[in-house]
């Protein structure tokens, strides 16, 4: 057999292999060059950048659960013109696609990163993070109403040079409806899931584990959730998916492109083991060779379920 | 799940040993303490900085609060094979009780001033360490020109950093923080910075600050 393929085609982008890293879990990239090849990835997707700078929440910021992590960092980043001044310039060259997630509170917000970064040749594709509460609507999160969720693509797709991905929040009712006006909204992609409503208190304090009381649930706790999300929408959408939640190896990223993924992202993993992306490629080549599979692309949904 | 951070309590460069000390505090030092002699560890490191290392005229003053202790042994264990003068070294050092004075084993060893307190009055000092620093202060055996290394509970750390600005001394603290990545990109174990609208992550710009430089 000649050697299998691990290329994957998402919005007209070729991607080395389908292993990205989850925006949050790989800062601008530069913080993990020590630890990996940064060239061997299929994508980097860059932690969510605004408007303006922000802070991010007070500490504790984060806290461990059963199998996964609540985080509640508050987006803090440097801000979109920092961004393009002082971290766009690391990621020109890589030798990996680069996704830029971009987050608002408004409309306007996305509106005005998404015209800052169009031109930019280092960019590949934009992730755009909809699980953000709406200050100027009702304060729900953009991801949670089909209407308010197909008017914020729309919007945002009409000024967007690149191709565009929104990342779709788990909490809400119906994924599918979601993910179905998205589309419609002219999203050449879609990525999910993202993090998962959750909470901790200390029985012996009384104390919430977060600053911010409520948080974001990540790791191998919602890796069934993700993948039911991924199938479910991947039954009614025709553009491609990328998946998200739990993944920690390469038997996970197969699970995810059997149940309809065109690639994956890597998140809460790289905070354990900085190399599980390296490390999942390999495996990935070793398990096509080793199953006589020719192309990754043959995986994709074709989950058994009778 | 996640990794967890130690400092760094003893180091043979000889021998390429490394030793860590701490408590069982929760799972993930309860697994860890039931690692066997030949079992393999994932390490991940050195990650930050370390303390600066005192000036050979400095005198300086190593305040150890429990878990505090490993990090503030290895800068006075350096400090005395580095050529420094070891009466120029005072070492307090806070436990909850008697119990725990396998905890400072070697620093006794040091040929430095040791001083202990404990919480329930049962070896050295009855009180807090802090107090203990208050007490020296006000003897005068800690004169102006210490500067100061400390590392502990935050609590403690931040009544060690308004004596460090009440008596205008030089001051570093080693913060302890929960670290999910230790390597600077989850943002989860920062710590205000003093005077700005920032955090500092406590992984990559710690976890050694200049006192002025944070807000406990």
């Amino acid at each position: 057999m000649s050697a299998p393929n691990l290329k994957v085609t998402i919005a007209g982008i070729e991607f080395a292999n389908p292993i990205l890293t989850a925006s949050g879990t790989f800062g601008y990239g530069e913080e993990f060059n020590e630890f990996i090849d940064l060239s061997r990835l299929g994508g980097i997707v860059t932690k969510s950048i605004t408007r303006y700078e922000r802070m991010g929440h007070p500490p504790p910021r984060t806290a461990e659960t059963a199998s996964g992590m609540l985080n509640a960092i508050g987006l803090a980043n440097v801000g979109v013109d920092i961004y393009i001044e002082e971290k766009l310039p690391f990621l020109r060259n890589l030798g990996c696609r680069i996704i830029v997630n971009v987050a608002g509170f408004e409309i306007e917000d996305y509106l005005y990163v998404i015209d800052k970064l169009n031109g930019h040749p280092e960019i590949d594709m934009i992730e755009l993070n909809i699980s953000c509460p709406n200050v100027k609507g009702d304060g729900l999160e953009f991801s949670s109403n089909p209407e308010i969720a197909y008017d914020c693509v729309h919007k945002v797709k009409q000024v967007c040079d690149f191709p565009l991905m929104p990342k779709l929040s788990p909490n809400v009712s119906d994924i599918k409806v979601i993910a179905k006006a998205c589309e419609e909204a002219g999203a050449d992609a879609l990525s999910m899931i993202n993090t998962l409503f959750g909470m901790a208190i200390d029985p012996f304090t009384r104390k919430v584990r977060l600053s911010n009381i409520v948080g974001g649930l990540s790791g191998p706790a919602i890796k069934p959730t993700a993948l039911a999300a991924v199938y479910k929408a991947a039954a009614v959408v025709k553009i491609p998916i990328i998946g998200i939640g739990g993944i920690m190896d390469y038997r996970d990223v197969i699970e995810f492109l059997l149940a309809g993924a065109t690639a994956v992202q890597f998140g809460t993993a790289n905070f354990i083991q900085p190399d599980c992306t390296i490390k999942a490629i390999d495996n990935l080549y070793k398990y096509l060779l080793e199953n006589s599979i020719e192309d990754i692309n043959d995986l994709i949904g074709k989950v058994i379920t009778t | 799940m996640f990794r967890r951070a130690f400092s760094i309590y003893d180091y043979d460069p000889e021998n390429d040993v490394v030793d860590i000390l701490y408590k069982v505090v929760g799972k993930g030092t309860r697994l860890l303490s039931k690692i066997q002699a030949n079992n393999i560890l994932d390490v991940l490191g050195p990650i930050g900085n370390g303390f600066p290392l005192p000036g050979k005229d400095d005198r300086s003053v190593l305040i150890a609060g429990g878990v505090g202790v490993p990090p503030l042994y290895l800068l006075a264990k350096q400090c005395c094979t580095g050529g420094f003068d070891p009466q120029r070294l005072t070492f307090l050092c806070g436990l909850t009780s008697e119990s725990e004075i396998p905890m400072v084993a070697r620093v006794k060893t040091l040929p430095i001033s040791f001083y202990l307190s404990t919480d329930d009055g049962s070896a050295g000092f009855h009180g807090f360490v802090t107090s203990l620093f208050e007490q020296k202060l006000a003897d005068g055996d800690i004169r102006d020109d210490y500067v100061i290394y400390t590392c502990g509970p935050e609590p403690m750390l931040a009544v060690v950093q308004q004596l460090a600005r009440k008596h205008n001394k030089r001051c570093y603290l080693s913060l302890e923080s929960v670290m999910p990545c230790g390597v600077g990109t989850c943002l989860g174990c920062v710590v205000k910075k003093a005077g700005e609208n920032k955090y500092l992550r406590v992984c990559r710009e710690g976890p050694v600050f200049d006192s002025q430089e944070v807000e406990l």
